[in-house]
């Protein structure tokens, strides 16, 4: 079988909380916590989950944009979290990042060219500034933009615009994987489904990886090949695309299913209504994270952390109402 | 029977720029509601569909900014209303909640005081009654412990509890007509269906009229009972909601449903998008504002803004309908 283009094992993201003087016992807001999952080249992979379920968390541990507390992620085989800075640099030539809101992300002071050369710059891509200058033209019209805007500043531009030049700046150094942070939920429905499409097109033309990460189901579901389903810092359902929709196994990927409401007027859907909010990560709840919100929960779900439940090959499930030791409990 | 609760003839708001002069933000808008109806107000940034619900409110500022038109209210035009006329109305029989709730409750007044206000002010509650009744309030919007979150302010609160506050507030005189302003854009998916479900059963309990604002079809298919379709701050498409989602006729409506991934489809096909943006406000002068972006584009759009086309139940404002639609 063919090497996975990444390969995160476990990965745990802790963030320490301050506590008083006196209490020295540190307590950490546990974002993510205990994520394995493979990315294969080509592919698409979709991550979706609530505010605060550490969806961004883990895009910007697996960059190192943030430092991962424990866990390991292989980049076609090496090992990143033992990568000095140096050698990180360059691998984050390979892995680029798209952010959710392109006006803080983009440098109000630079022009759109001097933003694209920047990236070329740093990775040493183009020598002369001639040859950049070109090579940023020539990225522009990839992303539909106009090779005149070169000039501009970014709040000359519309927000879809912006987000156009954030892909611009991800693809100029030719990355293998692009780990996109919500790239159209700032946007209007109209642009959100030009900008969907350029990520498509983009993807067939350069064969790029991506991993996606939203909130929204249906944009979730349009970009993706799999879905993996984020619920307090775990993935707890991750599945082919086709398979979770058609059968979504864990309670809480029902309950999101359900909620998101349909475009038919004429479909009245039976809502899961989730009583209550998503707890703190700060002071998750025992056992399975989910609960405190489960209508299935049994007396196991409140003191037994679940393991990951292989369900079919390529799917898996945390829940222990699929796991052969405690299905009894659920007849 | 069906009886009219507010109509709304032929308003127009402007604003005036110290640089850009005069900026029409709504033109000629016309629409009603119904007693215990729901409205769908639907429109991408800068259609002017917030505007809009200000309006109906009285909360646009006067002297920078003009509402021409009627806004008649119970049979009474509430837009010529003084501002301390308005206020017995305000709260009181028209009541609004917004998208962000975090910035439209007082930090600094604890949820209990930010009620029992709105009880005192419309006279609904005196000295002696007012925390009993507010704890009633809360406890209809579902809010768990509602003897103890009177005590709390709002940032203890997570953002799902907060809208139910805002929405305790908004129904606490129990108004005629409810204006939710993309009442669960700031919220997930799933507080998002507690929210819009609380809604449906306040609506059916005291039979509010309820104006719904949101850039989101789905919670549009979901909860309206008519849909009313803004772009450039023009009504481009009225439809009662199955009417437009099956059988759309204006070009951005039809634009806006194809842009959208569908939940429900197993396909795997491109979206279809609009080409192109929204023009800023002010840039059109004449013709359709539509027509840059649109595919079907022909020389009238260009030289005259195309009136509201009555074709059965519809109303489209698009030449191609010139000749099966009867001009309104």
């Amino acid at each position: 079988m063919n090497q996975p283009l990444l390969e995160v094992k476990n990965l745990k993201t802790y963030f320490p909380i301050k506590k008083s003087l006196f209490n020295k016992k540190k307590h950490f807001v546990k974002a993510v916590d205990g994520i394995s999952f493979q990315v294969n080249k080509g592919e698409t992979l979709g991550i979706v989950g609530e505010s605060g379920c550490g969806k961004s968390t883990m895009g910007r541990s697996i960059l190192r944009l943030i430092e991962p507390t424990e866990g390991s992620i292989q980049f076609e085989g090496n090992e990143i979290t033992a990568l000095n800075q140096t050698d990180l640099r360059k691998l984050r030539k390979d892995m680029q990042i798209v952010f959710q809101d392109p006006f803080a992300s983009l440098n109000p002071k630079m022009t759109v060219g001097a933003i694209l050369g920047e990236a070329l710059a740093t990775h040493q891509l183009e020598q002369s500034a001639k040859e950049r200058k070109e090579k940023v033209k020539e990225l522009l019209a990839k992303v539909g933009l106009s090779p005149n805007h070169i000039g501009r500043y970014p709040h000359e531009f519309s927000g879809g615009q912006r987000q156009r030049i954030g892909i611009a700046r991800a693809i100029a150094v030719n990355p293998a994987i692009i780990i996109a942070d919500e790239p159209v939920s700032a946007l209007d429905v109209s642009v959100q489904a030009q900008i969907l499409n350029l990520f498509q097109d983009l993807k067939e033309t350069l064969g790029l990886t991506y991993i996606f990460i939203a909130h929204d189901l249906s944009v979730v579901k349009h970009v993706s090949d799999r879905i993996g389903v984020m619920y307090l810092g775990k993935i707890v359902e991750l599945s082919d695309k086709k398979q979770l929709f058609r059968q979504p196994l864990h309670p809480y990927t029902q309950a999101l299913m359900s909620a998101v409401p349909s475009l038919d007027p004429d479909v009245k859907k039976e809502r899961i209504i989730l009583t209550g909010d998503v707890p703190s990560p700060s002071n998750p709840p025992t056992g399975c994270a989910f609960h405190t919100r489960c209508k299935f929960r049994r007396a196991v779900c409140e003191q037994v952390i679940p393991s990951e439940v292989v369900v079919a090959p390529g799917r898996f499930v945390n829940c222990h109402m699929y796991d052969e030791d405690y299905r009894a409990d659920f007849n | 029977m069906t009886i009219e609760l507010i109509k709304v003839e032929n308003i127009n708001i402007s604003f005036q720029d110290d640089e850009a002069g005069t900026i029409s933000a709504v033109r000629d808008l016309s629409f009603h509601i119904n007693e215990g109806e729901t409205v769908g107000l639907v429109g991408e940034s800068g259609c002017g569909k917030s505007v809009t619900a200000l309006s109906l409110m009285g909360l646009i500022e006067k002297g920078t900014s003009t509402t021409e038109g009627e806004i008649v209210f119970e049979g009474e035009d509430i837009n010529l209303y003084a501002e301390k006329k308005m206020r017995s109305i305000r709260g009181n029989k028209i009541s609004m909640i917004f998208q962000e709730p975090m910035t439209s409750l007082n930090p600094v007044h604890k949820i209990g005081k930010q009620i029992s206000e709105v009880l005192h002010l419309h006279g609904f509650a005196n000295k002696t009654n007012s925390k009993e009744k507010t704890i009633d309030i809360l406890k209809k919007v579902g809010i768990p412990r509602a003897e103890s979150i009177i005590d709390e302010y709002p940032h203890q609160l997570s953002g799902g509890m907060r809208q139910r506050i805002m929405i305790a507030i908004a129904m606490a005189c129990n108004p005629k007509l409810l204006i939710a302003d993309e009442p669960t854009t700031a919220l997930d998916v799933t507080i998002q269906a507690q929210i819009l479900d609380l809604m449906n059963a306040l609506q059916q309990e005291y039979n509010t009229s309820i104006l719904l604002i949101t850039h989101d079809l789905g919670v549009i298919s979901e909860m309206a009972d008519r849909v009313i379709v803004m772009y450039y701050g023009q009504i481009v498409e009225q439809a009662d909601v199955r009417t437009l989602f099956k059988q759309p006729k204006h070009p951005y409506t039809i634009g806006l449903l194809n842009s959208v991934p569908n939940i429900d489809s197993e396909s795997e096909e491109r979206l279809t998008p609009i080409d192109g943006n929204v023009p800023s406000l002010g840039v059109i002068k004449s013709g359709c504002p539509f027509r840059s972006r649109c595919q079907h584009v022909h020389e009238k759009c260009h030289k005259k803004n195309p009136p509201l086309f009555k074709c059965d139940s519809q109303f489209v404002r698009c030449w191609l309908y010139e000749e099966q639609g009867v001009s309104v």
